[in-house]
């Protein structure tokens, strides 16, 4: 299972999965912000996480 | 990321220094800032008055941390409250864990919202809660420190300022919000209309988006005064999420006596007004920005017309305040929470 968020959210996000029971979940951070933002602005946000979900995905990630 | 301490960990001596510890309760999180009543064994135990603490009241969102009857009596004490406010502190934690509240979004949301509480019925004029004059202001023993003593027990279920609390602005509201509901010989308590005993008490909490005043020194009937309160309800900037409605959908409006007595004296009910308030806030669409009405569901835009409440039995309505003719608009939270009422035994 992954987690997306942008870099602010990060530290919630790790806090509320621990408290959740779920330490170990994969959290894919990307810069901040999303909203608002054009479709050539959102994709170097795409670029940003792509690798890491493949790898997720494919069994490589670290 | 530290968390602070569950608020059973938190005792001072009696000789403890009041101003270190409300500074070392701030660096950790839990605190609001302000001075707070060192949590001394003595205190607390006077703040139990019996209790069995290690009760367990709750896990609280955003961190999901076992609550007890201690950890809220220790909150209790902090914030300056006596003994009688616990009862109510403790029924206002539960109905913050309505799943429709949806605390885990109120606590962590970007949005500009405060938990407060309303004290309804025989306890909220036992413990002297203000309903009159000024009652969603300073000065009231009971209103302050109640309000406050929850919003110690949020932070310490994890609504910490800036790291899960992540409100963009924050609010006033968020160092406590508490008021009563004041008693009105025409117009039934909202413990009436909603199927509590007759004479029960209850406190209901809510997530206001900040608060607007509607002033209208003009009308001269009740239907006059609900035209002007539906003019107010929509915020065209507040479409929620599934672009339904304006806001949350789940007004809560404060009338003052001087409007209840005209409610009552046009034989109009609170269902009746609610009716009303629905059908006279829904507004057409180019009211809004485009980009806001584009943002609405399709089923919406198809009648060209968008509301502020989802139907009429989504408006909490009652009556507090002093003399004068202005109503208070609480928007609750655009992200989805439902005002959510307890019983205090």
């Amino acid at each position: 299972m992954l987690l997306f968020c942008t870099s602010p959210f990060t530290p919630m996000a790790k806090a509320i999965t621990e408290g959740k029971g779920l330490p170990g979940m994969r959290i894919i951070e990307m810069d901040h912000p999303l909203g608002g933002l054009t479709e050539q602005e959102l994709e170097p946000r795409f670029e940003q996480i792509i690798g890491q979900v493949l790898a997720y995905l494919d069994g490589t990630a670290h | 990321m530290s968390l602070p301490r569950l608020p059973r960990a938190i005792r001072a001596p009696e000789t403890a220094d009041p101003v270190a510890l409300f500074g070392a309760l701030c660096d950790e999180g839990i605190g609001d800032g302000l001075p707070v009543i060192p949590p001394t064994d003595a205190r607390v135990a006077m703040m139990l008055a019996g209790r069995d603490p290690g009760e367990v009241v709750g896990m609280l969102a955003p961190l999901f941390r076992e609550l007890t009857i201690e950890d809220l009596a220790v909150c209790a004490v902090l914030a300056g409250a006596g003994a009688e406010h616990l009862p109510a502190l403790i029924a206002a934690v539960q109905a913050v864990q309505d799943p429709g509240f949806n605390l885990l979004g109120v606590a962590t949301t970007t949005g500009t919202t405060s938990v407060g509480l309303i004290l309804h019925g025989p306890y909220a004029r036992k413990v002297e809660a203000n309903s009159g004059s000024n009652c969603m202001g300073p000065g009231n023993v009971t209103n302050s420190t109640l309000g406050r003593a929850l919003s110690f027990v949020l932070r310490a279920g994890g609504m910490i300022p800036g790291t899960l609390d992540m409100s963009t602005m924050g609010h006033p509201g968020k160092y406590g919000f508490c008021f009563a509901e004041a008693e009105h010989a025409g117009f039934p308590s909202y413990c009436d209309r909603t199927g509590l005993p007759r004479g029960a008490s209850a406190v209901s909490v809510f997530a206001a988006s900040g608060s607007v005043e509607v002033v209208d020194a003009h009308s001269d009937t009740a239907v006059g005064l609900l035209e002007t309160l539906a003019s107010a309800l929509p915020t065209p900037g507040t479409a929620n999420a599934e672009g339904t409605v304006l806001g949350s959908g789940d007004p809560l409006i404060v009338i003052p006596p001087e409007w209840a007595d005209k409610l009552s004296k046009d034989g109009i009910s609170p269902q009746q007004a609610c009716a009303l308030l629905h059908e006279w806030s829904t507004i057409p669409l180019d009211r809004l920005s485009p980009s806001i009405a584009g943002s609405l569901n399709e089923t919406v835009r198809d009648t060209g017309r968008v509301s502020a409440a989802r139907n009429p039995a989504s408006i909490v309505l009652i009556v507090a305040g002093g003399v004068g003719t202005k109503a208070t608009y609480l928007p609750t939270w655009q992200g989805g929470s439902i005002i959510s009422t307890s019983r205090i035994p």
